[in-house]
């Protein structure tokens, strides 16, 4: 599934922008449920088909899916630490897609696994894994670390800290993080927020591309090797740039001077009061600093 | 009491291996005229530069000896003790070196450049000596080796077209690798260059982590 139908299915189960706990409504039905602690730690598995990770304010965890009957559902461990999801089948059997919705307290936390499985999470922390599925984070997290091998991320999330991942995906940052580390290998990454204070973002081939103000005082990090780095800033930014680039183009339409001409050079501007901090380096990809 | 403001641990380590530029040099040769600590620590942290430049390189290369010394310690043991907790222990404070280099560098970088450059300042790359990126480069390189061995092992059990899609981004890394290889050949003490290095290297180690979440 891609990252723009899941984001779509989310939104029209009302899982992006909705409060948690509001159940779509065509809900399939309960498989399983139980009283847990407020903190409870989740390991799911769920190989193929999607997950979609509700957090609430009740002090119980309650699973709903359809489970093929070939497939067998598992869901045990204690009010503190559970475990739950479909059993991995032999390599040699053919896996079934199964559609799991999982709601959870808030402040409780996942460690989810899938292979091809989407991952969808609204108001949840933990660390989120597929091979080739997509992942949508969105609402409020203690912190979330997403990875994908060849998916899309989209994070929409208000956070702390955020770690994310991605091959060849495309890899969305907005919301109001404030702590990012992101980086994919071909992929492109977008950073559509300004909230951020520490940001790290880096891509081997992928276009990696800012598109929003600088927080006062805050500190980014941008590497490439080959891939650009665009940075689309506000004519009022506030910040220093320090680009340097080994074969690549420096393209700074708010410097005076132009002297990208020239490859292996570096270009240090202050922009405004300087009070952000911004380090851009690529091997050959071009850097490109301008207004929206 | 006036208290006298000393220059930070940044500025005695660039004015030591001649990394600071620009105001930055020019106060803190400044302040060396009327402070005799800070003249005599960077004075300290020179004459170790020169002892760990003129330190003699071993003999041998280190990765032949490698198999040997592994084949020693695989004959003496005598039980194995939850390999995997031991791994993931193994790969904590190997993660945390990383880190560790990782925020060296990240500091290092943004506090050896903010210097208070005029608008639109150009300059060619100032070359660095002694790069914090180079023991990174090698944490990450040694982490990306025994990762690459645990990823043969796992490989197998994945569907084709992760196969491929992991195959297809090892050699974009590699290739990059490569090239930031050949061009920090021909100019050993660009900084920028050890930089973008680590963060190939990184990206390495976090692709061959992500294969190994996979098994």
């Amino acid at each position: 599934m891609t990252l723009m139908r899941l984001f779509i299915s989310m939104a029209a189960c009302g899982l992006v922008a909705s409060s948690a706990g509001i159940q779509p409504a065509a809900a399939p039905p309960v498989l399983r449920s139980r009283r847990v602690v407020a903190t409870v730690a989740l390991k799911i598995y769920n190989p193929s088909g999607s997950t979609r990770l509700v957090g609430w304010d009740r002090d119980s965890v309650v699973v709903r899916g359809r489970v093929p009957s070939r497939d067998r559902f598992f869901f045990n461990g204690d009010s503190a630490s559970m475990k739950l999801g479909i059993e991995e089948r032999s390599a040699s059997e053919p896996v079934q897609p199964v559609d799991l919705i999982v709601y959870l307290p808030r402040r409780g936390s996942v460690a989810i696994k899938s292979v091809d499985a989407s991952i969808a999470a609204t108001d949840i922390s933990g660390w989120f894994y597929t091979v080739s599925g997509a992942i949508v984070l969105a609402g409020r997290a203690q912190n979330a670390d997403a990875e994908s091998m060849s998916g899309d991320v989209m994070l929409d999330l208000t956070t702390p800290w955020v770690r994310a991942r991605t091959g060849r995906g495309h890899l969305v940052v907005r919301g109001a993080p404030e702590d990012v580390d992101a980086s994919t290998v071909g992929g492109t990454l977008d950073v559509l927020t300004s909230s951020i204070m520490r940001g790290r973002f880096a891509s081997v081939t992928g276009d990696v591309r800012y598109m929003a103000d600088v927080a006062s005082g805050s500190l980014f990090d941008f590497s490439n090797h080959s891939g650009a780095i665009d940075l689309a800033l506000p004519r009022s930014v506030s910040a220093t740039l320090d680009l340097s680039t080994v074969a690549g183009l420096i393209d700074d339409q708010f410097a005076q001077v132009k002297p990208a001409a020239a490859p292996g050079r570096w270009l240090q501007t202050r922009l405004g009061g300087g009070d952000a901090r911004i380090v851009a380096r690529t091997f050959k990809g071009a850097i490109r600093v301008r207004p929206p | 009491m006036t208290r006298v403001r000393h220059l930070s641990e940044e500025e005695r380590h660039g004015l030591a291996d001649g990394s600071l530029d620009g105001h930055g040099i020019r106060d803190a040769e400044a302040h060396l005229t009327m402070c005799a600590v800070c003249t005599a620590d960077v004075r300290r942290l020179r004459s170790l530069m020169r002892l760990a430049e003129s330190a003699p390189r071993p003999a041998t290369d280190l990765d032949s000896l490698w198999p040997e010394i592994r084949s020693r310690i695989e004959s003496s043991k005598v039980a194995r003790l939850q390999p995997r907790v031991r791994a993931s222990k193994r790969r904590g404070w190997l993660v945390a070196g990383l880190l560790a280099a990782a925020a060296i560098i990240a500091v290092t970088t943004l506090e050896l450049r903010h210097g208070g450059a005029p608008d639109g300042r150009i300059a060619t790359t100032t070359p660095t000596p002694l790069s914090p990126a180079g023991d990174s480069v090698r944490l990450y390189r040694d982490e990306a080796a025994r990762l690459l061995e645990e990823m043969e092992l796992r490989r197998a059990t994945l569907p084709p077209a992760t196969r491929t899609a992991i195959d297809d981004d090892l050699r974009t890394i590699d290739e990059a690798i490569k090239e930031l290889e050949v061009a920090i050949a021909h100019d050993p003490s660009n900084p920028a260059l050890r930089q973008l290095l680590a963060s190939s290297y990184r990206q390495k180690v976090d692709l061959l982590e992500r294969i190994g979440n996979a098994g």
